[in-house]
């Protein structure tokens, strides 16, 4: 009897001895991809230096537990589809890379996705396109398909301002903002609302001219632009000066929901609505403790896309932690628990993140309004 | 040596589809006509094994050869408006191709997909695919290098009046010369497409005429040589030249102006020629020798 | 709406003449593409901009941007193209390398804009509507139209009536033949450079200014107008390049008032390669003239 109690307690001893010598300082590799540089720098940048700022913090709150943080690289994938071939697969290939926030979008957060799958590398790409999520299990996106954003402001344009004939204007030479345009023009034709003119634009034109004085002589009670922030500024502008009636109401998707639409636009943009993840400054605790920090650190106020790399990675710490907790810190570990994440608390839309069963993102949309030169939320 | 090559295996396939893509360009550039529609070409077999191999249940080995086919015939109609061109004008001529192939593929939705471009490609093409098709590309071009026809592309190019004074049919020769480069081009296009898994008007734009134009500059214009050295040193700048990623396309400006201006006929031209004198140089010193043995004995 | 959209056209079209100009004069003289012109044009904007926002007055701005686009164009040549000028058959290699100064420049402005869309600050310029025989014009519209009216007189009287509009024209004919005559065809090159980019230059401000939008890349689509211009207007003809200009921005705005907004490329690149089909010299080229000019 003696024996056995003092062997239990001999083996229990070691037991807990082995556990606090295995429990020692745990590194998680994660690798922040996205365009830094190219065309899709203004999303890419802005959620990189979003999810840096809450790595950092939360490395620092010690979320991880005790000694343990997460060691976090920034990489550009530079809007480049060769250049993010090349760098995934030699991310894949590195045993210690645990999974990579990004690429950013597009045909490049495609080919991460490809990869992702066919390597077995989790990714959690910036992008929205079910496609993304569809290539396979080890591809997630982070940001809303249209399917869950776009019915925010399709509903305000038909049932809330109850507008009947909407002139489209849109992007033609990019997929994801084709896709915005087209799920809003099905969404307010169900709605009954008619469609008077659809217009596409390249991403580089400036010259509206044309456009402008088609639609301001064209007779139609609301505009949408689903454009990106500058140049939908722009347009707006060009659409004022050539007479666009003042009292048409304009709207706008999340795009417009960065400082620079407002920079630009001036007075011209004031009344438009659009939807947006982020209020500036933020509107509850969390996010606008966020808001402080960010603009202390990087000295500009935060935009929609660092509010965004900032809840991404939030969701992608709690997956990592889980997965360690789980004692599962693989790659197929935390891949499990990312697409299990639920009410992760985030700095936008509604304020908590989280994943359905078939790895769709969701975490809402407000309904903003420019108002005196700031976003504010719109009027019910 | 495995653990390389899944690290750098997408660069060695890039390599391998801008050596082709350099095939096309050259063997236009060789016969004197100032073409950079190999964009184009390149389009036109991609979106077709693309469109073919996603909606339609053609076997892949045929969607390449259509494709290919689709381009070649392109290529030949395009050399006959062009032959009445000289110089500069065939260059807008060919960049107006470009622009006008870009923009109905844009403009096409229901059919090329748009902006969007085709998705879900299936990956059939592997290094192994490409350096085959490589190999038999230099084979051919080879053969044509050494062929009369090859001696008409040079006359062609190096004076157009001679060729013509000999009684040659210029017209014909270019339209041989645009079939091929249309031919080569749609291929490794429809080759391309088979690899990126997603192709888009956007990858064949601007961006895809410079570095192909970059690659027959840098590496050669007239020599085998040439499109492998030129993409060689295009696949590796990226790497070594990491600190000046953001300064990509001025490195690439500042490679075009040195090539163009200081060493005109391109690093893998160069070497071919350097070889070619040290052979002449060493026959010349052989007979030289003879001749004095002879003559010593006589 | 027809007559506004012409007037739209009109804008339009008299800034690429601005533009295609320079280009068709460099062209004519040299018979070289100057395919860095439309980012001189951009460096144009650029650096008006960036004089503007340190507070220099505008017209100022524009002033010192002018001379400034000059000299840059100046450097191109000097860069890109003497070299190769002097070794001859250079039509080709002076192509390459006019895309490698474009390389470089454009690289230089993405750095320099951070890759941002950058605007000409509220009230640079009065924002100021007319209502003239029924139809809505801007301040703006009114100066560009001015401007540009009163600069192609002043090229075309330089070209015609002057000295050095003489000697041009001399060494555009046959450059050999004008040096034995004593022309100094350096010299030559280096003025109508610096006339094209700052031409160029000016463009550039005004589309700025009109478009309220100034990027690195804004110099691409004016770039492949200008091939269009000088194909449909003919080699080195300054009507030519005025009216084909001209029919150009009114073609464009025409196409994306009544047509589906996608086939507006198509349809100006498809004219293109009509004109080249048809009638390779222009409408104004002359019509014995080899397309392209002759191989020196």
């Amino acid at each position: 009897m003696k024996f056995k109690t003092l062997m239990l307690s001999a083996t229990s001893a070691a037991a807990v001895t082995l556990a606090g010598v295995a429990a020692h300082a745990e590194d998680y590799k994660v690798v922040i991809l996205q365009s830094l540089t190219g065309g899709a720098a203004f999303i890419g940048k802005n959620v990189a230096d979003g999810a840096v700022l809450a790595a950092e913090e939360l490395n620092e709150q010690g979320f991880f537990g005790e000694g343990n943080q997460m060691v976090f690289s920034v990489e550009d994938d530079a809007t480049d589809r060769t250049q993010t071939l090349s760098l995934i697969t030699r991310l894949a290939a590195d045993e210690d890379v645990l999974m990579v926030m990004g690429p950013t979008s597009g045909s490049v957060a495609m080919a991460g996705a490809n990869v992702a799958n066919e390597r077995e590398f989790p990714v959690m790409t910036t992008t929205n396109s079910m496609e993304v999520v569809e290539n396979g299990p080890w591809s997630f996106i982070m940001t809303q398909p249209a399917s869950i954003t776009m019915p925010f402001i399709a509903d305000y344009t038909a049932e809330t301002l109850g507008l009947e004939r909407c002139a489209i204007i849109g992007v033609k030479d990019n997929e994801a903002y084709v896709a915005l345009q087209r799920m809003y023009e099905s969404l307010i034709t169900e709605a009954g609302v008619e469609i008077v003119s659809q217009d596409g634009v390249a991403l580089a034109d400036s010259d509206f001219s044309a456009l402008a004085t088609k639609i301001a002589t064209s007779d139609q009670d609301c505009v949408f632009i689903g454009t990106p922030a500058a140049q939908g500024a722009n347009i707006i502008l060009q659409l004022k000066q050539a007479g666009l009636d003042p009292s048409t109401p304009i709207l706008g998707h999340n795009a417009f929901a960065s400082p620079t639409f407002i920079e630009k636009g001036g007075a011209a943009v004031e009344d438009v609505y659009l939807i947006g993840a982020w209020v500036p400054g933020g509107d509850d605790d969390f996010s606008s403790a966020f808001a402080e920090s960010f603009e202390a650190k990087m000295g500009f106020p935060a935009d929609e896309w660092n509010a965004m790399g900032y809840s991404g990675m939030q969701v992608v710490a709690h997956a990592v932690r889980d997965a360690a907790e789980a004692g599962n810190l693989t790659r197929d570990g935390v891949r499990q628990a990312l697409g299990e994440q639920k009410d992760i608390p985030v700095v936008v839309g509604t304020h908590t993140y989280s994943y359905d069963e078939e790895r769709v993102p969701y975490f809402g949309m407000k309904v903003l309004q420019v108002k005196d030169g700031a976003f504010t939320v719109a009027p019910e | 040596m495995i653990q390389f090559y899944y690290a750098y295996q997408p660069i060695i396939d890039f390599f391998l589809l801008s050596v082709g893509f350099g095939y096309s360009q050259q063997i236009a550039l060789r016969a004197g006509v100032f073409s950079i529609a190999t964009a184009g070409f390149a389009a036109l077999g991609s979106y077709c094994v693309a469109i073919l191999a996603t909606k339609t249940g053609v076997p892949i080995f045929l969607t390449v050869i259509l494709g290919t086919a689709l381009a070649a015939a392109v290529g030949g109609l395009l050399a006959l408006p062009l032959a009445r061109l000289r110089g500069a004008f065939q260059a807008i001529a060919t960049l107006a191709f470009v622009q006008i192939i870009l923009s109905l593929l844009l403009y096409g939705e229901g059919f090329t997909g748009g902006a969007l471009g085709i998705v879900g490609i299936p990956r059939e093409v592997n290094t192994w695919i490409l350096l085959i098709v490589v190999g038999l590309t230099m084979y051919v071009m080879w053969n044509i290098g050494r062929s009369g026809m090859g001696r008409v592309f040079n006359a062609l190019r190096q004076e157009e009046s001679v060729a013509s004074s000999l009684g040659v049919n210029i017209g014909k020769y270019h339209i041989i010369a645009f079939i091929i480069s249309g031919a080569v081009g749609g291929l490794f296009g429809g080759l391309q497409s088979l690899y990126t898994f997603q192709i888009e008007p956007h990858n064949y734009g601007f961006a895809f005429i410079v570095n192909v134009l970059t690659v027959v500059i840098l590496g050669g214009r007239t020599t085998l040589l040439g499109p492998i050295m030129g993409a060689l040193i295009m696949a590796i700048l990226p790497e070594i030249a990491r600190p000046l990623a953001e300064y990509r396309q001025a490195v690439n400006g500042v490679i075009l102006i040195l090539v163009i201006t200081f060493l005109p006929n391109g690093v893998g031209d160069e070497i071919v020629f350097w070889f070619r004198r040290r052979k002449q140089a060493r026959q010349q010193q052989q007979r030289a020798s003879e001749k004095e043995a002879r003559d010593a004995v006589s | 709406m027809l007559s506004q959209q012409i007037l739209n056209g009109l804008v339009s079209g008299s800034v690429y003449a601005l533009f295609s100009l320079g280009f068709t004069l460099i062209f004519g003289v040299q018979k070289l593409l100057n395919f860095a012109h439309g980012a001189t044009f951009m460096a144009g904007a650029f650096i008006a901009y960036y004089c503007t926002i340190s507070g220099l007055p505008f017209l100022l701005a524009i002033g010192f941007s002018m001379l400034a686009t000059g000299l840059i164009a100046i450097l191109i040549d000097l860069i890109a193209f003497r070299t190769l000028r002097n070794r001859g058959n250079a039509e080709f290699p002076a192509l390459v390398s006019s895309i490698g100064v474009d390389l470089i420049l454009v690289s230089i402005a993405q750095q320099v804009s951070k890759t941002q869309v950058l605007n000409f600050p509220f009230g640079t310029f009065p924002i100021k509507f007319y209502d003239l025989f029924g139809l809505r014009i801007s301040l703006l519209q009114i100066v560009i139209l001015a401007v540009v009216a009163v600069l192609v007189a002043a090229l075309i009287f330089y070209l015609r009536k002057t000295t050095f509009g003489r000697q041009v024209r001399a060494v555009a004919t046959n450059e050999r033949a004008a040096a034995l005559l004593g022309v100094n065809a350096q010299s030559v090159y280096l003025q109508t450079f610096f006339i094209a980019g700052a031409l160029a230059g000016l463009a550039g401000v005004l589309i700025g200014l009109l478009f309220n939008s100034i990027q690195f890349l804004m110099g691409e689509p004016y770039m492949l107008r200008a091939f269009v211009v000088v194909v449909i207007g003919g080699l080195g003809s300054v009507q030519g390049a005025i009216v084909a200009s001209l029919l150009l921005g009114v073609t464009q705005s025409l196409a994306v008032a009544y047509l589906p907004s996608g086939l507006t490329d198509a349809i100006i690149f498809g004219l293109l390669f009509l004109v080249l089909l048809v009638r390779p010299n222009g409408l104004f080229g002359d019509i014995n003239a080899v397309a392209g000019g002759t191989r020196q």
